[in-house]
């Protein structure tokens, strides 16, 4: 008995020992990743802050996404022009979009050091400036970053200041999105639809009735709760939606009230209509549930869905469904915060050296050959020059089998710096540019809501959002009877407050503006 | 009264073979569309007889795509170790809280009760793996991290060892001049087959359907699990089409694989697993029992 105790005490001590000596063997084997040495030239090229040569640095980039297959030669190029640069390499590294928020969130509370990361309006920018995940960098953009500054509208700039202070930087691209239909272009042609006419979405009810009756098997006007057009056109093009929970701004008109847009006429007006369509039949049945259309417009299963658009748009959705396709304009460009910061790079605060996160970036705003290897590969080996600034897949290679594929191209950087493909538009940064100029800013561009004050109050509005929003704009339920309801529910989780909260911001913005 | 018995057993097995087709036939439909011609699909949705068959999902995964034959070896290569020593380790804890004569059973079996009731959350379980121990973005952390060591297996585990093995057994071994060791490996564990084999299927079906480790630990592509790719599409379209504003929706859109690339993946997934079932199978319903008391 006694030596069938000692053996089992010597098997737990045995078995302490080695998780200890596990533990500690796996700690040491694992410095973090911006302690890897690295093989650089001791003849740093002049750097445009020449005084004192810089240390080897190595900037982590975090962006949603994938690596793709040839991930490493690229970075490699890059490497060698960042180190004669400014004796830095590059690591770029990837995160799931669906896994962004959990992932994300967790390098941030180890503190995980990293230097720069993706972050847009859509995509929790505000909150995270909340949680102060990201350093403020108006005195580094001045100091390191004057291309950034040089290259885009100061308006569209101070589009992602938060309390007054600039915590991210904003791609150059497109900043603004007009709203409307995308139609079938051979259906269009086969009935001589003349499009010229349609200035309202109710103008459309005439086409619809003609494909109801003409074409079995084909729906008219195919929605999903999220592209509804009042989704879609509305919040967009007729509201600035003024970042999370509800309160809005009209478009159109003048002063800073918020209101609430379930409350305005035109919303009954689109909700009333859909259920009109919806009950003709005109309207796909499942459009409260349905998630994705998928390629219907392509396979001729649809004629009609509601669009957000920008230069070239028509093009590349033609080429994404295998159709031609029309777009019909009903809301003209408008550039509200949420367009103005679609894509941003912000500085972490865990960054050990924003300085040369802020000189990398400033190359993106001003070197093409860094922006372009990052964006499209290397030259010859991915694409080939064709002339001047287009190019297209290097020989025997086609989007499906390059080993990199273009994904990043509106995310990051100078995008006007970058070739243009030989599938799109050759004047497409041109128009770009001009489409910006052309856009109707919205009065309240600049202003970021918030959301810390009224944080229970908006997660109970949006649970009330998700029981009526979808059935109301798709047609599934009479808007006469649910809207009122709607309205009750949204008041009892808090509404008031909410809109109240808003406007506060919104009058405390106007002054400091 | 022949001919009513005869009735009844036409009656059951009508009854099971709609059960059977009630669990087979969605399975069939996944495999189905994922040889579904892809324009068919849009137009026609899904149907056990497409008109048109069509390989290309397949054709693509297995050539064009570099990660999914990847995601494939990790999974097996983490499946294996991970059940092997998971099995190991159970019973090397099971063994011992299981033994009369063993002092500090009590306390071990409550400090191993207390891990299946409560756990520290997910920012510091987190930080303890990265930060401290280091793993994050290894094999090890697709193995070690909530999966290696579970509780609830380990009471299963000894409640067994417990009832096929009296201490009147283990004596008997020691007054022949058997050690521990010998005691353990050789009449232990040869005696408890059929729970090593229903808490190794337990394991390998864990390791097979994980995918959260990868989601929390893993940023190489070349180490995802297969269940991961899997969960990463749904997520992926679930983040895309429910981000209010995204005024990059398309753009976004356009990567996410097409249906029948996705129903394929499925298929590719539950392939082998399914294989690991006849196996175990015999041991399983031996167990049946196993954990059916517990104390």
């Amino acid at each position: 008995m006694k030596r069938a105790r000692q053996s089992i005490k010597f098997l737990l001590l045995v078995f302490v020992m080695i998780s200890l000596i596990a533990g500690c063997s796996n700690s040491t084997g694992n410095a973090p990743v911006t302690e890897k040495p690295k093989e650089n030239t001791a003849t740093a090229e002049p750097t445009p802050e020449p005084e004192k040569k810089l240390d080897p640095y190595e900037v982590v980039l975090v962006m949603p996404g994938g690596p793709q297959k040839d991930h490493d030669l690229v970075m490699a190029e890059i490497n060698k022009i960042l180190t004669e640069k400014i004796n830095a390499t590059l690591d770029l590294q990837f995160v799931d979009w669906g896994a962004w928020g959990e992932k994300t969130n967790l390098m941030f509370a180890s503190s995980q050091a990293f230097d720069l990361i993706f972050s847009a309006g859509w995509f929790g920018y505000t909150q995270s400036v909340g949680k102060g995940n990201f350093l403020a960098i108006d005195e580094l953009v001045e100091k390191y970053g004057q291309e950034f500054l040089n290259t885009i509208d100061p308006e569209i700039v101070s589009a992602a200041k938060v309390n007054g202070k600039l915590y991210a930087m904003v791609a150059n691209k497109e900043f603004a999105a007009d709203k409307g239909l995308t139609l079938r272009k051979e259906t269009v042609d086969k009935y001589n639809f003349d499009l010229s006419k349609i200035k309202e979405l109710a103008d459309m009810e005439p086409l619809f009735k003609i494909i109801k009756e003409n074409e079995p098997g084909m729906v008219p006007f195919m929605n999903t709760g999220g592209s509804s057009p009042s989704a879609s056109i509305l919040d967009y093009g007729y509201y600035d939606i003024l970042g999370d929970g509800p309160g809005e701004l009209l478009r159109h008109g003048e002063g800073l009230t918020v209101i609430n847009k379930i409350e305005d006429p035109k919303y009954m007006e689109y909700a009333k209509l859909m259920r009109k369509w919806y009950l003709a039949g005109y309207v796909n049945q499942d459009a409260a549930t349905l998630q994705d259309i998928g390629k219907s417009l392509g396979t001729g299963k649809t004629f009609a869905t509601t669009g957000s658009y920008k230069p070239g748009s028509a093009l590349e959705n033609s080429r994404g469904q295998g159709t031609e396709l029309v777009e019909v304009q009903l809301a003209t460009p408008f550039t509200s915060t949420t367009d103005a910061t679609s894509a941003l790079i912000a500085v972490s605060r865990t960054s050990k050296d924003p300085e040369r996160a802020m000189m990398f970036m400033n190359l993106l705003y001003s070197d093409a050959k860094i922006l372009n290897l990052i964006l499209n590969g290397i030259e010859g080996k991915h694409y080939v020059v064709k002339e001047g600034n287009i190019i297209d897949f290097a020989p025997g290679l086609d989007s499906a089998t390059t080993g990199y594929p273009v994904t990043m191209n509106w995310m990051i950087g100078n995008l006007p710096l970058t070739h243009v493909w030989a599938n799109e538009d050759p004047n497409k940064w041109q128009s770009y540019i001009d489409y910006n100029k052309s856009a109707e800013k919205s009065r309240a561009l600049g202003f970021t809501f918030n959301t810390e004050p009224v944080k229970n109050e908006i997660a109970a509005a949006s649970n009330v959002e998700k029981e009526f929003k979808y059935v109301i704009v798709s047609g599934s339920v009479d808007p006469e009877e649910y809207i009122p309801k709607y309205i009750a529910k949204l008041k009892t989780a808090g509404l008031d407050k909410i809109i109240a909260e808003k406007q506060k911001q919104m009058d405390e913005w106007a002054k400091t503006r | 009264m022949k001919t009513n018995l005869f009735n009844m057993q036409w009656l059951l097995h009508l009854i099971f073979i709609m059960y059977i087709a009630v669990t087979l036939v969605p399975l069939l439909l996944v495999f189905m569309v994922s040889i579904t011609d892809e324009r068919t699909l849009t137009l026609k949705g899904y149907s056990l007889f497409p008109e048109k068959l069509s390989f290309t999902s397949y054709n693509y995964l297995f050539n064009d795509s570099f990660v999914i034959l990847n995601a494939y070896g990790v999974t097996i290569a983490v499946t294996v170790i991970g059940t092997l020593v998971g099995l190991l380790l159970t019973a090397l804890f099971a063994y011992p809280i299981s033994r009369k004569d063993f002092p500090f059973r009590k306390w071990l079996t409550l400090y191993i009760f207390i891990t299946l009731l409560f756990n520290g959350g997910l920012v510091p379980w987190y930080l303890v793996y990265t930060n401290l121990l280091g793993i994050n973005n290894s094999l090890v952390s697709l193995i070690v991290p909530g999966l290696l060591l579970n509780a609830f297996n380990i009471i299963i585990m000894r409640t067994f060892f417990t009832t096929t093995s009296p201490p009147a057994l283990i004596e008997c071994a020691q007054i022949d001049g058997a050690g521990e060791f010998r005691i353990f490996f050789q009449i232990i564990l040869r005696l408890s087959l059929p729970v090593m084999a229903t808490i190794g299927l337990f394991y390998t079906l864990a390791y097979w359907n994980s995918w959260f480790n990868s989601l929390i630990f893993i940023s190489d592509r070349e180490k995802y699990t297969l269940q991961y790719l899997l969960n990463k599409i749904l997520l992926d379209i679930n983040f895309i089409l429910n981000s209010p504003g995204n005024t990059s929706q398309s753009r976004l859109l356009s990567l996410v694989p097409t249906e029948t690339v996705r129903m394929a993946m499925a298929v590719i997934g539950t392939g082998p697993i399914i294989l690991a079932y006849p196996f175990f199978q015999k041991y399983i319903i031996q167990g049946m029992t196993i954990g059916a008391v517990k104390g």
